[in-house]
């Protein structure tokens, strides 16, 4: 055994060996599906998670949750306490959803609790993000939702919502604190009779939640932002706004969303918004109108685009009064008019801005031939 | 080295030694007059051997005696070619008498008995001072039925025999051309086996003809008794997990590739066509791919390649995956997986390991056993070993799934050698796997590509039309196209003429 035969065996074996610190057998961990943040006492944080289990048998799968609460310091910490009541490895890899309590995000910045998100490499960076009415330990302590783990529940119920355009697609890589220039929104989600429910929106100021919508207005504000998308449903009532015989609701669904987002500024100093929207939409439920003929479908469109315009208005003044940029009129401003933006202090000049919105809407389908 | 040379060298000094007494007796011996003389110089020199015939004559022509060995003549044709003619005739020369299609005179005793060997019948008169020696070899072919480890769907279903010269009567059946050309050779000092290489003279490389010719030449050994024997002596790099020389049973697929210029080499006692030189994916074509339409041949070539990855790839994926790198696993499959390793004790490299080697295991006790035990013990082995294991908890239901998928992707290429090299090289994949995930695989990948680039059949690049890229050949390695667009030969065999078909006849219909 000559020693240069002795050498390359011990190189050899410590290449190989080397990777074996970073073996995280996927048998040993134990995977959180739905974990949510509350406030606790002194700027604590109040750390919920479900533990996800499959068993597999013969006779099928069954799941089961296990939920555990604790009381941290940061997320990091809640990590580590959450590992010292678990059996096997905590693991976060597998995140579904991320839960902030309403409480939570009404008085704190929550960033902080998101830095490890952003740092760790197993970081599920597509886990959604929502709030919960009250606290985000209530909705987990659910554990099932009828044989689906509230994890799962709560991932599912998100995405088909996001499937219908009733709320943006947010997940931890959206909220990326560098991606700055406008301001972001929730999904809202509240337990209804036992069973958690998307209640509408939490649309924040900076880091803080200062006003919610509900789902109707949400899909205005999602049509607004631009966040909307094909198969965006609205129900409106154009006409005989206090007749209640069930003949006055329209069902509209939006094909093809053109918007057109302008910030002017006059003078150097008087900001402007110009912001118009032309939807082409298909009517899906009018039991009132007959739209083969093409005046009578001229005048729902008409009646529509005025009852749009109305709504689009009311939530403007309501973003605006929350100090709610979801329009990402800030970052227009960085990005042309650098010394404006430099001057004002944008918090007090938003409000102020003067928003002139317009939809227009055009009927191209009543039936149901595409 | 010192080492490993000390181990394979340490009876270099024994075979020394036999090696000088091997070439005493082959002086020359004149036919002496007495017959019985040379049938005891006969006697002595094949050392009294048991199946050495003596049969005296007396007959018209005069008075003498036919030696044979009894072995390797057929008694129905002495009698028929030799005897019959011979007591019928008057006292003519028997060189017109003898109606065997080889009869020659011999004044050398030891030629005869060389001959004697071959199939050849001694015999001598009285008196004369040469022998007449007359060709009645016994022949005992099999059928040339279709090879079992080559089958096809469609096409031709003969298959070599180990006879060399029915095997080069169905090449020639085939290439009418008068360009084909046999070399032959007597192979190994105490075997003597016949051998030959068969080629286009006017397509394959008279270089590497000459190549062959002297690597074959070379070879200076006591036994040479089959073509795998050679292969070895005649491949570049012994050690290297790819086959560079192709081994078929099937008359066609030797034939077209001697007619893309390579040579085939084929040797009595064996059924294959030994073919060099060739590339990887030589070894993915199959005989079905030209049978069938394009469309389909060019899909199941593609199915091949692509199972090639599988074969050397997914145990060593998943067990990276399983073991490293979890979060890739879509989440709508994750709990499953989870839930089916979560209880198994042992880490996944033990499990596929075990796996594997239960595979190969069962592979080889089913090909030992006759065909009806051998299916019992298919599903003893498959069912029962795997369902049970699984109940058990040893192994999770994924990787049962991974290894059986694994088994069947090795077992459809339609080399029997690339299958075996196939099959060892997951060996090294999954131990990297297991220790660096991913980047193991990465690593491992990286070797077999760079060693792939590397390494040369006979000369020419083995990995030919990816690593000397040659657009225009994978028209016949990666897929299948239309025969009327194969216009050129690949280029790697190194073919004389490259063009094989032109798509411009006067007259002809314009494409």
């Amino acid at each position: 055994m000559s020693r240069r035969f002795v050498c390359t065996l011990t190189v050899a074996v410590a290449l190989a060996v080397c990777g074996c610190w970073d073996q995280q057998l996927l048998k040993n961990e134990r995977t959180v599906s739905i974990g949510g943040m509350d406030e606790a006492p002194k700027g604590k944080l109040r750390a919920t998670v479900s533990i996800r289990d499959t068993t597999i048998t013969e006779a099928g799968s069954k799941d089961t949750s296990e939920i555990h609460t604790v009381v941290a310091r940061s997320t990091q910490h809640a990590r580590q306490k959450i590992d010292e009541e678990v059996s096997g490895i905590y693991s976060a890899a597998k995140l579904r959803v991320l839960l902030f309590g309403e409480e939570l995000v009404r008085n704190h910045d929550i960033m902080p609790f998101l830095d490890v998100y952003y740092r760790d490499p197993k970081s599920p960076l597509s886990a959604r993000i929502a709030v919960a009415r009250g606290t985000a330990e209530e909705l987990i302590r659910l554990k099932m939702v009828g044989d689906k783990t509230i994890g799962l529940y709560v991932d599912d119920l998100l995405k088909s919502m996001e499937l219908d355009a009733a709320i943006p697609q947010v997940n931890i890589q959206t909220l990326h604190p560098l991606d700055r220039g406008f301001d972001f929104s929730l999904p809202l989600l509240a337990v209804k009779r036992g069973v958690p429910a998307v209640q509408g929106m939490a649309l924040f100021n900076g880091i803080r939640l200062t006003e919610t919508l509900n789902l109707d207005e949400s899909r205005v504000y999602l049509l607004l932002t631009g966040l909307g998308k094909q198969n965006l449903r609205m129900t409106l009532q154009p006409m005989e706004k206090n007749k209640s015989s069930g003949y006055q609701y329209v069902t509209i669904n939006v094909k093809k969303i053109r918007r057109s987002l302008k910030v002017i500024v006059a003078d150097d100093q008087e900001i402007q918004v110009r912001l118009n929207l032309k939807l082409r939409v298909a009517v899906e439920e009018d039991p009132s109108n007959h739209l083969y003929k093409m005046s009578v479908m001229h005048n729902l469109e008409r009646l529509l685009s005025e009852e749009l315009t109305d709504n689009s208005k009311k939530i403007i003044r309501k973003m605006q009064k929350a100090g709610h940029d979801g329009c990402g009129v800030a970052r227009r401003l960085m990005a042309f008019h650098p010394k404006l933006w430099k001057r004002i202090d944008w918090k007090k000049e938003y409000p102020q801005v003067r928003f002139d919105t317009r939809v227009s809407l055009e009927i191209v389908n009543t039936g149901i031939t595409q | 080295m010192g080492f490993f040379s000390r181990m394979f060298t340490n009876n270099r000094s024994k075979s020394k030694g036999t090696a000088k007494r091997s070439h005493i007796a082959s002086e020359d011996r004149a036919v002496s007059a007495a017959t019985k003389d040379n049938v005891e110089y006969v006697q002595q020199a094949l050392y009294q051997t048991g199946d050495l015939e003596n049969r005296p004559i007396v007959c018209s022509a005069g008075q003498g005696c036919l030696l044979y060995l009894d072995s390797v003549c057929d008694p129905d044709k002495i009698h028929e070619f030799i005897l019959k003619p011979l007591f019928a005739a008057g006292e003519d020369d028997p060189m017109s008498v003898i109606t065997s299609s080889d009869v020659q005179k011999h004044t050398d005793l030891e030629r005869a008995i060389d001959l004697m060997l071959e199939g050849y019948s001694v015999l001598h008169f009285e008196g004369g001072r040469e022998c007449y020696v007359v060709r009645v070899p016994s022949v005992n072919n099999r059928a040339v039925e279709e090879p079992m480890n080559e089958k096809a769907i469609q096409g031709a279903h003969n298959g070599f025999i180990e006879s060399m010269n029915v095997n080069l009567q169905l090449i020639r059946k085939q290439i009418g051309s008068r360009n084909l050309v046999v070399r032959r050779y007597r192979l190994g000092k105490m075997t003597k086996s016949d051998a030959s290489i068969v080629y286009l003279n006017d397509l394959a490389d008279p270089k590497l003809v000459d190549e062959i010719d002297r690597k074959i030449k070379a070879i200076d050994a006591d036994n040479l008794m089959n073509a795998y024997m050679i292969l070895e002596y005649v491949e570049n790099q012994s050690f290297s997990p790819f086959p560079q020389i192709l081994q078929t049973e099937r008359p066609d697929r030797t034939i077209g590739n001697l007619l893309e210029g390579r040579i085939a080499f084929l040797m009595e006692g064996t059924p294959t066509a030994l073919i060099v030189p060739v590339s990887f994916f030589v070894f993915y074509q199959s005989p079905d791919d030209y049978n069938s339409r394009t469309l389909a041949g060019t899909f199941i070539r593609l199915l091949r390649l692509f199972s090639f990855f599988i074969a050397i790839m997914l145990p060593a994926y998943y067990i990276a995956v399983v073991s490293f790198h979890y979060e890739v696993i879509p989440k709508e499959v994750f709990y499953q997986i989870k839930g089916s390793v979560a209880k198994i004790p042992y880490p996944p490299i033990l499990e596929a390991l075990f796996m594997e080697l239960a595979i190969e295991l069962l592979r080889e006790a089913g090909m030992r056993l006759p065909a009806p035990i051998g299916q019992s013990i298919g599903i003893v082995g498959g069912l029962v070993i795997g369902d049970a294991v699984v109940r058990v908890g040893l192994v999770s239901y994924p990787m049962i799934i991974v290894v059986a998928l694994t088994a069947i992707a090795s077992f459809v290429v339609p080399s029997h050698e690339m299958s075996y090299s196939v099959r060892l090289l997951r060996f090294p994949l999954m131990l990297s796997a297991a220790f660096l995930g991913f980047q193991g695989i990465v690593f491992s990948l990286m070797a077999i590509l760079v060693h792939l680039c590397i390494l040369e059949s006979f000369g020419r690049p083995y990995f030919a039309p990816l690593a000397p890229m040659r657009l225009k050949d994978w028209k016949d390695s990666l897929m299948r196209l239309p025969f009327w667009m194969l216009n050129e030969r690949p280029m790697e065999s190194h073919s004389q003429k490259l063009i094989q078909e032109s798509n411009r006849q006067k007259g002809g219909a314009k494409r």
